[in-house]
């Protein structure tokens, strides 16, 4: 779409257009110049001379720094014109006179990175457009919007929940604190999009860390309220590896949007950390319960009687089984560390 | 510095929460840090000044010719001889760690006192040594020869000191009899104190006689005298912060124990397992005191476990405000029945509460989430050189009349073979508008008797709407 020749290059009295564009160093074009080149005309100088046909103001430039050559059979040559960095194509340092491709690639002059496109030069084909609604669904905005609105939703749901009789204080308290932590959060990652890929991306950040937190608090309920249901044993260490869980997604979620990182890479990177944190959690957890005498683990929610699914069992076959009680307290005494009082047991 | 003369009774240490916040029933001699503190604050601040300006005894006389201060002091006369300061070391040390009074009971130098004077070393026999001090200055070693943990007594023998025995009275005084109690309190020099003895408590597990008079750190272990200079008694405990409410263990106990212990002193291990053994004894009794159908008392609709027996204490209280959105009833009860064995471990007692809810304005979401949060209470209290950690097992079942969740947990003793500390909490599933959460906890106790206890306490449960 930006380049263009009225007729095909090297054939006769050929016109051609070449695009030279000025790169940040994210890739993003900031500025782009059009040179005319014909029969009459095949090359052009770069340099910060006001002689030179590009102007590049960087004063690791020399006044004429590169001459580019068309050639007849299209291709974009450059040649050095006795610099005293050269030319940096594929991050090799040139100083020749005349011969190094840099059609379609980055090259750096001084430290200003310039991509030079003629009309040879192969066009990715056009991407197609399915954004067909104004409102659409997957946009940033309209994702954080939502996750939001989720997120106060949720939170008035527990501030009522919790009956306080001075609810709105309750709601606001509980949504300004957590507002702080997750403004934290975002801008942390914003500020790494900004460092690497040059854009702030706060939207999507915000929508991707609400948003998992949301879902990560309603699985919580929803594991306990099934608990409640089935009357099933609570596993104590669910809630560490359902926010393990929650993390390695938020963190594979941001990593894609703030890093120019391929997706292989980004999802090992997003497990490693909140895998070893997940076990390192468990560890410790498991070692302060072995000998924390104190700790009752199990913390039983109630739930209105409508929510029971399973019939509850009898007195006598809870006390029946209840006796195995014995040898799994005796056997937890026995796997104490060693005291650091008198710690001799009794066997 | 005063330490760990005295007997913990709080119920704020025993496994479980403490909800006995109307009533304090504490009965300690002195020690707890804070006890510590103002006591020795009162010895410093206090009773300088009057060693100061204390009357000269002719000067007393002079001032009150009453007879009751001469009858003190004849009885104080009498028995001094039979009387030493207890004072146990650290290791090497020459200053004491904590320090009682003994009294002879029988020839040959055998000395009674309260086994908490000596715990520490009962417990550590390589860790500490005793002396003993007459009230003239002279010291000698001492050895334990027995105990009897259930009255906390101990028997002690000085290998160079045999005063003569003190002897003692068959039965306690009536009620209203003038008495004296005898001891080093405060490490401030041998003193009588004189009140009145009030008869047996009432309402306790294990037997005591009130007296009321001053009985403070130190004192611990010291002979209770009626006027004639006869022990009926051993000192033992008072309740903190209260004026004059102390305790004495009955002196048929202490005629018991020395008629038991051998002539000389038993092997470490051999006294270890004479403690376990009573400990367990304890708890047989208690659970034993037990038996029979279980008292209940109703709330909203459910019936509950209540005064179990004579000995077992009760308090509750309700939300007086109707506009509350959940009316809670709450009723703590206690037996008290916990047996000091040493520092931070106390066996073989009984504690329940229940908490009970109702609502009229919240729905079922809000009220079973307030029931959930309601009397949790899971912490626990105990200390790892005591205790294992806990093993628990929680399971829906069906009571009499309605669904409840059971919680059991239990852990073992470390070092007293076959004694365990129960909690159960157990949450009522049934209701929407009503509901109640109940903690029972259980220290000390052998397995299946206490397992048999509280399988009767939920079964004595009910819904009766």
């Amino acid at each position: 779409m930006n380049a263009s020749a009225t007729t095909l290059p090297g054939v006769g009295e050929t016109r051609t257009t070449v695009l030279v564009e000025v790169l940040d160093r994210h890739g993003h074009v900031r500025l782009i110049e059009r040179i005319q080149l014909d029969g009459a005309r095949r090359t052009f100088t770069i340099g910060r001379s006001v002689d030179a046909d590009v102007v590049l103001d960087d004063e690791h430039v020399a006044p004429l720094h590169a001459r580019v050559e068309l050639t007849a059979d299209g291709r974009l040559l450059a040649g050095d014109l006795g610099t005293v960095n050269g030319i940096v194509v594929d991050g090799v340092r040139r100083k020749d006179g005349g011969g190094l491709l840099v059609g379609g690639t980055p090259f750096r002059i001084g430290r200003t990175q310039v991509r030079l496109r003629s009309s040879a030069d192969p066009l990715a084909p056009e991407k197609a457009d399915r954004h067909e609604h104004r409102l659409h669904i997957s946009s940033p905005a309209t994702l954080a919007g939502l996750a939001v609105l989720l997120f106060l939703a949720q939170e008035s749901y527990t501030s009522w929940l919790g009956a306080p009789r001075d609810l709105m204080t309750a709601f606001a308290s509980a949504v300004s604190l957590k507002a702080i932590v997750v403004a934290g959060w975002v801008a942390a990652w914003s500020l790494l999009s900004k460092i690497l890929i040059g854009d702030w991306r706060w939207l999507r950040h915000l929508a991707v860390a609400l948003g998992i937190a949301i879902a990560a608090t309603a699985i919580d309920a929803v594991v306990t309220m099934a608990t409640f249901a089935w009357a099933l044993p609570s596993w104590r260490n669910a809630s560490i590896w359902t926010s393990v869980v929650a993390l390695a997604v938020a963190l594979y979620l941001h990593l894609r949007n703030a890093a120019p990182l391929p997706r292989g890479r980004a999802m090992a990177l997003a497990a490693i950390a909140p895998l070893l944190l997940g076990i390192g959690t468990t560890w410790f957890y498991e070692r302060l319960a072995r000998d924390d005498v104190r700790r009752i683990a199990t913390q039983t929610r109630i739930f209105p009687p409508y929510l029971r699914l399973r019939p509850a069992e009898t007195t006598d076959a809870f006390f029946k089984t209840a006796v195995s009680l014995r040898v799994e307290a005796d056997s937890g005494r026995k796997s104490m560390s060693a005291d650091d009082g008198d710690g001799t047991t009794a066997d | 510095m005063f330490r760990h003369i005295s007997r913990f009774r709080d119920p704020s240490r025993s496994l479980g929460p403490s909800y006995s916040r109307g009533r304090t029933w504490r009965m300690r001699a002195a020690a707890l840090a804070m006890t510590a503190a103002t006591l020795a604050a009162g010895s410093a601040v206090g009773v300088a000044p009057v060693a100061a300006q204390a009357p000269t005894p002719a000067s007393l006389n002079a001032a009150v010719p009453a007879a009751t201060s001469e009858n003190a002091r004849d009885v104080l006369a009498r028995v001094r001889p039979s009387i030493v300061q207890i004072k146990g070391f650290f290791g090497t040390n020459t200053a004491h760690e904590f320090h009682g009074t003994g009294f002879a009971v029988a020839d040959g130098g055998v000395f009674m006192t309260n086994y908490h004077v000596v715990a520490r070393k009962v417990q550590h026999p390589t860790k500490y040594r005793l002396e003993y001090r007459t009230p003239d200055g002279t010291t000698g070693a001492l050895e334990v020869l027995g105990v009897d943990v259930r009255h906390d007594l101990a028997i002690v023998k000085a290998a160079d000191h045999a005063p003569t025995p003190l002897t003692f009275v068959a039965a306690e005084p009536a009620r209203g009899t003038r008495a004296y109690s005898v001891g080093f309190p405060l490490d401030v020099g041998l003193t009588i104190t004189e009140g009145v003895s009030n008869g047996m408590v009432e309402e306790s597990f294990e037997p005591r006689i009130h007296y009321s008079g001053a009985i403070n750190g130190g004192m611990s272990g010291g002979p209770a005298l009626d006027a004639a200079g006869n022990v009926f008694g051993v000192n033992v405990s008072h309740y903190r912060f209260q004026q004059l409410v102390s305790f004495l263990v009955p002196g048929r106990h202490a005629e018991a124990l020395r008629a038991m212990v051998p002539a000389a002193p038993p092997l470490p291990a051999a006294l270890d397992a004479a403690i376990a053994s009573q400990a367990r004894a304890h708890s047989a009794s208690l659970i034993g005191a037990l038996a029979g159908p279980l008292a209940t008392q109703v709330a909203a609709g459910y019936v509950l476990p209540g005064k179990l027996a004579p000995f077992v204490q009760c308090n509750a209280s309700g939300t007086p405000d109707p506009n509350q959105p959940v009316q809670s009833v709450r009723i703590n009860c206690q037996t008290k029945a916990g047996l000091f064995l040493q520092s931070g471990l106390q066996s073989g007692d009984l504690s329940f509460s229940h908490s009970v809810l109702s609502t009229e304005k919240l729905d079922p979401w809000r009220f079973t989430n307030r029931l959930s949060w309601n009397g949790a209470g899971f912490a626990a209290s105990g200390q790892r050189q005591h205790v294992g950690p806990f093993a628990c097992r929680d399971r829906s079942v069906k009571l009499n009349g309605f669904d409840a969740a059971l919680t059991l947990c239990t852990r073992s003793y470390r070092k007293l073979a076959d004694l365990y500390d129960f909690i159960l909490v157990v949450k009522s599933l049934n209701g929407t508008q009503r509901g109640f959460a109940s903690r029972l906890t259980m220290t000390g106790m052998e397995f299946e008797p206490a397992m048999a206890f509280i399988q009767r306490y939920v079964a004595a449960m009910e819904w009766k709407p």
